[in-house]
């Protein structure tokens, strides 16, 4: 990493979302195939099979989700459209949850996700203002449009992003987060967390401070959200309510848009002519990101309990079964759409179930597209003047795409800030590790000059690992020492190498061939203005960097060990 | 384009049935709207395709909305 630093720690990302991971294994993330050929067989058999949709896609296993498995109960699944909509719809035979949920314990199942009728309505109606269409705004506004602006800066400085973790994974998890008021360095804690009192641990004390003082935010509407009993009494929901609400909004809101993401860009990045479209026309975007709902939802099973004996599309199913509604197979039923197979974002828009149905439809669904629409925008059609090259990572690593933006030779502006005229679009074909492999091998006549600039790598000592640790960065020669800028891009923490300098302050760098200690320490106040508008000079962009973030960046004089540092 | 004037399709709206869930509003955005309580209101005049009109009313997860 040459400057920047991402907004979350990439490998803690990388744990948590790696599709192929043992996160993701208990949801089925084994799976490798193409499922559809076989669900499209079983659709055109019949509407509704028996047997778990897991076991009749020759995938066995008890796969968790929405508090399945239920080993001891049978099981069906409605493949047909027509069979989904009626599981859909009748809430009342095919229930969310067999029996009435304990509103006293916390839980991401406690709340209107397993409530039926009434119940679910008054509990909704909390909420649901909050994500209707024209909340849409307030959702940008608040959370989404500075994280995938900080995100895409970043990745843009960076040169090259795993799309999976750098991107799609932590636009919701930030997203979401934001705008329930949770600091960014809670948010991966929060998704890490896999039992509710860790969870409620993190949530309790915010809770509490929304209490006594309110802001605009997710918690405070749940703190300050009045309930309407049947009897008509009103009252303020309790602690665990609030904490399970939280629990399954965190949750729901987090993992589907992080995959729908990868699905819409996947798609379109590997359907040249279709990206084409899209950049040429940027109102094609949100049909693109429909299209790709429909045509591969990112969670393509639910579940409900079947309440009482019924003849159902030709099937007996008895009460206390349960009932899976495969909405993928369902999205591709050539009763309700031509060529159910093809990717074609000119499509007219049908209803679909990519949000469920009925009375439990996604709640978080309008503000899923636009969480999905800046990020795809600004990577598919390029407002930074940059295309984006797509390549595989190795099977074995990680399962997703990266990619690398091609600097375009046209110039960058940006709206808004004042020093942004002076910006300078970086080229990082050579970055990170590869930067250092091929300074080190060619003593510099590789990585020295880049983008103008000369860069130096420093080793210093892993305050953890006690390792040596080399990083390529831009340096300023002034005197005979060497300033250097712990910027990450603006990013919010300081770079590891300058956290591990505050610990162990003697280091070594090289500078073309030549290898030599030398002893870090940081510019004070008046020292670091005096500096600051010297290592501005060749690297406007220090400028830019510092106004994103509220840390004072600072600026290191790294002094050749055996002389005496100056200042 | 819709004639602005035509009254296109009627359509009947259960405000005891609606949910607020806005789905309503994704396929015909200038047909609904939500009032304060978020519930679905028709837009005066209403102005879209029939054929918006009617995948809205098919789409609407309630069932509060007629033809």
């Amino acid at each position: 990493m040459t400057d920047t630093a991402p907004l979350l720690d990439p490998a803690r990302v990388r744990e948590l979302f790696d599709l192929r991971g043992s996160y993701m294994a208990r949801v089925g993330g084994g799976y490798e195939g193409d499922p559809y050929p076989l669900w499209n067989r079983l659709r055109e058999r019949a509407p509704v099979h028996e047997g778990s949709l897991h076991d009749l896609s020759d995938f066995p296993g008890d796969y968790f989700f929405q508090g399945l498995p239920e080993p001891d109960r049978p099981h069906f699944t409605a493949f047909g459209y027509a069979a989904c909509n009626d599981v859909y719809r009748d809430a009342e035979l095919f229930a969310s949850n067999p029996e009435p949920i304990d509103l006293s314990r916390p839980s991401p199942t406690n709340t209107l996700l397993n409530m039926g009728g009434q119940q679910h309505r008054r509990y909704r109606a909390l909420v649901q203002p909050r994500f209707a269409p024209k909340q849409v705004e307030w959702w940008i506004r608040k959370s989404i449009d500075g994280v995938v602006h900080a995100l895409i800066d970043h990745l843009q400085d960076a040169g090259r992003a795993e799309l999976n973790v750098d991107f799609c994974a932590a636009i919701p998890v930030l997203t979401i987060t934001g705008a329930f008021g949770i600091p960014v360095d809670q948010a991966l804690d929060l998704r890490a967390a896999n039992d509710p009192m860790t969870t409620v641990g993190i949530i309790a004390p915010l809770v509490a401070a929304r209490r006594e003082e309110p802001g605009d935010d997710l918690l405070t509407v749940l703190v300050q959200a009045e309930l309407t009993e049947e009897d008509g009494t009103v009252h303020r929901l309790s602690d665990p309510e609030i904490y399970s609400f939280c629990m399954l909004l965190l949750a729901a809101g987090s993992g589907t848009t992080w995959k729908q993401m990868g699905i819409t860009l996947t798609a379109l990045l590997q359907r040249p002519e279709v990206l084409e479209q899209v950049r040429a026309d940027r109102a094609l975007l949100r049909p693109a990101i429909e299209e790709a709902l429909r045509w591969q939802p990112t969670d393509p099973c639910f579940a409900r309990f079947v309440m009482r004996d019924t003849e159902f599309h030709g099937v007996r199913v008895p009460e206390g079964a349960v009932m899976h509604i495969n909405l993928g197979a369902a999205n591709r039923d050539p009763a309700k759409f031509d060529r159910p197979d093809e990717f074609d974002i000119h499509r007219p828009p049908r209803p679909m179930f990519s949000f469920g149905g009925g009375p439990h439809i996604c709640l978080g669904m309008h503000v899923a597209a636009p969480r999905c629409s800046p990020a795809s925008a600004r990577c598919s059609t390029g407002s930074r003047a940059c295309d984006w090259t797509l390549t595989r990572r190795p099977r074995g690593t990680s399962a997703s795409t990266s990619a690398a933006p091609r600097p375009s030779p046209s110039s960058s502006t940006a709206e808004g800030a004042p020093d942004m005229a002076q910006y300078q679009q970086i080229d990082a074909s050579l970055f990170g590790p590869d930067h250092v492999r091929r300074y080190r091998e060619t003593d510099g006549e590789v990585g020295y000059l880049w983008n103008g600039v000369p860069i130096l790598l420093l080793t210093t000592t892993g305050r953890k690992s006690g390792e040596p640790r080399t990083t390529p960065l831009i340096f300023t020669p002034h005197g005979s020492d060497f300033l250097v800028v712990a910027s990450q891009g603006g990013a919010p923490t300081h770079p590891n190498w300058y956290l591990n300098l505050l610990e162990r302050p003697d280091a070594e760098i090289q500078v073309k061939a030549d290898r030599f200690p030398v002893r870090a320490r940081t510019a004070g106040d008046d020292e670091r203005t005096r500096l600051w508008d010297v290592v501005r000079g060749p690297w406007p962009n220090y400028d830019v960097y510092q106004e994103r973030t509220d840390r004072v960046i600072p600026v290191v004089v790294l002094t050749p060990a055996g002389r005496t540092p100056r200042g | 384009m819709p004639d602005e004037a035509s009254p296109g399709p009627a359509v009947a709206i259960d405000r005891e049935a609606c949910l607020g869930t806005g789905l309503c509003i994704v396929y015909a955005p200038r047909t609904f709207a939500h009032d304060d309580e978020t519930k679905a209101v028709l837009q005066d005049p209403p102005h879209d395709d029939p054929d918006d009109v009617r995948t809205a009313v098919e789409a609407c997860p309630m069932g509060a909305l007629a033809l």
